[in-house]
């Protein structure tokens, strides 16, 4: 359990179930341990869909002006059934006065909070977050993000978060973003009072639902269509299917064919919550040809578990490059191992067990609907030994990959 | 017509003479040359080992027959070249030949090299395991004489003409047992060649003589009788003696009878068929011209005869199809087939009295011992395996 200091920490629940209940608490402590920065700064959203949620209230916020005030904290007929707007149809008219005047003063500064220069850092959770106020019994509250404002660290629940539609997210990061806003009394908690709303975790719900309002209203969603079906990084499960081509670039001596290139097939699954992972796949390789008109063959099944690293090597800020990612790891194996030479009047076979380490790296190139092209690179030592032959082999190599991926 | 072509093309008329009444050893001196020293030696005595020349590896390999394991092995010298040939073994040395090339491999592990330059490639060979005693013939009709000590090593040697006398040529030869070369000329004449004293004066040193049996077209020594030699012509089967010159016996032909198949595997022996009867011709115990009808017996197909020394059986290998062939072998007191066996091989197969030996080319190796009085099958393959691995 991670301790925080009372008054740094605000949280913004959104709970789907049955219908939208908005809960604004103030923190004392809060249950986010499992995370990983996914944000270097407010400008290199690495996520596609925080970067799409940026980009909108960015965009929405920053051209507010006096003739918003037809839509602005409102809820039209067309949005009635919206649950965010929801929201909004219970404010009273002094409140939807205030958030209009709040957004429209506020909604430069809020603009630059979510834009590519934004020093706000965003942080993934892969467990429940729960947060918990000095009036509330020791049982904490689940929270879908929590922001740390002196940090400017805002944490969210990554499957919480997607799971929701696009407007909720932007409900969501609004509220934790207006944290960081200083108003004339300093930076809001959730559960101090801000008249004419009942509290502030009631104010910036409000604030949330508006900008995720008038981002409807205004279809600004639709510039981000072509993004809805790309490939997302985020997905934790894998399956991936590669074709491998192997170089031996160490001649064995007892080998009877020279031949430098095999093939095989490989089919893994890799479990990827953060930036760490685990890759287990099990590998068919092989070879053939013949020598001194002697057909030989060599095939290998390998079982490989691994750990691997990820990270995101290129910033494609709203764009489908930014879900490619680059993992590196270890790879440790057992396997069989097949040999057979065979003439037209002989044949001699053997088995023998096998061993593999090494290193890989990987890239994961985004298409669309969770499926990934694949392009890699391992070096890794085989040894193995056919006991009836007498051959003992202790080989280096070089294997590329090429395959697909598909996330889930 | 420029002699050396004239020389080329009567050497390629002979050869294919030879393959054409599928006689193995008609035409040329001593017997064909062939990758495998053969289950027996020039004399029709069986051996303890056998030499075959592998070709994936380029090794000449020394088989124990009684266990069937590799005694001898020695890196071919030459590798570029077809290695052809080896010849008879005296289990102390193995001869190999290639092209213009000889070698001799003493299994106390020495090597000694070729005495002469042949400008052709040798083709037949006659050795006395007796008097260690050489001769061999090339594609050009040169012969070559060499005269061996116990160890393999070349004491002397001379390398002569197809020519002994003007107009005349080597038709056809062979040692006798006490080392005499009776050689079969173009002219219908033979000639007795004293071997030691053509070495030693480096020119033929010959006496010939008239047998009156025609042109005589092949000779085999008798492995019981050391100055005699059965020969034949077109129509005479006769028993020469290479110390007295003269004719010991002789048959003819009559005009519906032929020659169909000669042999000097074991006891030298010749088969004749007239009307569908088939007829053997040897040289019996008591010096004569033996001759056992075999009535029933068919030479259709027929590779290879190889006749027991005593003359009591005859073993002939058939091809009979694509990958098989059937071995026979026949008492010739009463021609009971005593042995049929179906071999199923395309391999390189040699016959003795008691085994039949394949050799099945395989690169991974593979050869088979199969037995004539019983059922059991040695088999000795994949002993190239290790080799190609570690000198690949």
């Amino acid at each position: 359990m991670k301790k925080i200091n009372k008054n740094k920490i605000y949280s913004w629940t959104l709970l789907l179930a049955g219908g939208l209940n908005l809960f604004c608490s103030e923190i004392l402590m809060a249950k986010a341990v499992p995370s990983s920065t996914f944000v270097g700064n407010g400008g290199d959203a690495q996520d596609l869909d925080l970067g799409v949620t940026l980009a909108v209230i960015s965009n929405v916020s920053q051209s507010l002006d006096a003739g918003s005030k037809d839509t602005l904290c409102k809820c039209s007929d067309e949005w009635q059934e919206n649950d965010i707007c929801r929201v909004l149809r219970q404010l009273s008219s002094q409140e939807v006065k205030a958030c209009q005047q709040i957004l429209l003063t506020y909604g430069q500064q809020l603009s630059e909070l979510a834009g590519r220069k934004s020093p706000v850092v965003y942080d993934w959770s892969y467990s429940d977050m729960s947060v918990r106020s000095q009036a509330q019994s020791q049982r904490g509250r689940p929270v879908d993000a929590v922001t740390q404002p002196q940090k400017k660290r805002i944490i969210i629940n990554r499957s919480r978060f997607q799971a929701m539609p696009p407007s909720y997210r932007v409900a969501l990061i609004t509220h934790e973003l207006f944290h960081l806003i200083p108003f004339e009394k300093g930076l809001l908690t959730d559960e101090e009072p801000a008249p004419p709303f009942a509290s502030g975790r009631a104010m910036l719900n409000a604030l949330g639902a508006a900008i995720a309002m008038e981002a409807n209203e205004r279809q600004v969603f639709k510039d981000f269509n072509e993004l809805r079906d790309v490939s997302r990084a985020g997905k934790v499960h894998r399956l991936y299917l590669e074709g491998r081509n192997i170089r031996h670039p160490e001649k064995s001596a007892n080998s009877l064919l020279k031949s430098t290139n095999s093939g095989g097939t490989a089919l893994g699954y890799i479990y990827q919550p953060g930036s760490l992972g685990l890759n287990i796949s099990v590998e068919t390789t092989g070879y053939s040809g013949s020598a001194f008109g002697i057909g030989i063959s060599e095939k290998q099944a390998i079982y490989q578990l691994g750990v691997q690293y990820r990270f995101f090597p290129w910033n494609g800020y709203l764009s489908r490059w930014n879900e490619l990612y680059v993992t590196t790891g270890f790879n440790a194996g057992f396997g069989t191992s097949y040999y057979k030479a065979s003439s037209k009047y002989v044949d001699k076979s053997d088995k023998g067990s096998l061993l593999s380490i090494g290193g890989a790296a990987k890239m994961f190139i985004p298409l669309n609907r969770d499926l990934w092209i694949t392009v890699g690179s391992e070096f890794r030592q085989l040894r193995y030994e056919y006991k009836t032959l007498r051959i003992k082999t202790i080989e280096n190599q070089v294997v590329n990959t090429i395959g697909g991926a598909y996330g889930f | 017509m420029d002699s050396k072509i004239f020389t080329m093309l009567l050497a390629a008329f002979i050869l294919v003479s030879c393959g054409a009444d599928g006689n193995s050893s008609k035409g040329i001196i001593g017997s064909p040359l062939q990758q495998e020293s053969g289950i027996f030696n020039s004399y029709g005595i069986e051996t303890s080992k056998v030499f075959v020349v592998d070709e994936t590896t380029d090794r000449l390999l020394g088989i124990g027959l009684s266990d069937f394991a590799i005694k001898h092995q020695f890196e071919l010298k030459k590798k570029e070249d077809e290695h052809v040939t080896i010849m008879d073994i005296n289990e102390k040395f193995v001869i190999d030949f290639s092209k213009k090339h000889l070698n001799i491999y003493g299994l106390d592990g020495g090597v000694y090299d070729r005495p002469f330059n042949f400008q052709g490639t040798p083709t037949s060979a006659a050795y006395n395991p007796f008097t260690r005693t050489m001769i061999i013939q090339d594609n050009l009709q040169s012969v070559g004489m060499m005269q061996l000590a116990e160890n393999g090593s070349i004491t002397s040697s001379w390398l002569g003409g197809p020519q002994l006398a003007s107009g005349t040529s080597i038709v056809a030869g062979d040692l006798d047992k006490t080392g005499r070369l009776v050689l079969a000329m173009s002219d219908e004449t033979m000639a007795v060649v004293d071997v030691t004293q053509s070495i030693a004066q480096q020119s033929w040193q010959q006496t010939a003589f008239s047998p009156g049996l025609g042109k005589v077209t092949w000779v085999a020594p008798d492995n019981r009788n050391p100055d005699l030699l059965l020969v034949s012509s077109s129509t005479k089967i006769a028993i020469i003696n290479s110390a007295t010159k003269v004719v010991v016996d002789q048959k003819t032909l009559d005009s519906s009878s032929s020659i169909r198949f000669s042999s000097k595997a074991g006891l030298g022996h010749v088969f004749t068929e007239k009307a569908g009867v088939v007829s053997l011709y040897f040289i019996n115990s008591q010096g004569a011209i033996g001759v056992e009808s075999l009535a029933q017996a068919s030479l259709t197909g027929l590779k290879q005869s190889f006749l027991s020394a005593d003359a009591a059986s005859i073993t002939l290998l058939f091809e009979v199809g694509y990958r098989e062939r059937s071995v026979l072998k026949m008492r010739l007191s009463d021609a009971l087939v005593e042995v049929e066996k179906s071999i199923d091989t395309t391999g390189e197969t040699s016959i003795n009295g008691s085994t039949v030996f394949v050799n099945f080319k395989d690169p991974l190796g593979a050869l088979e011992l199969h037995s004539l009085t019983s059922d059991d099958v040695k088999r000795l393959e994949g002993y190239n395996f290790d080799y190609l691995r570690a000198h690949n």
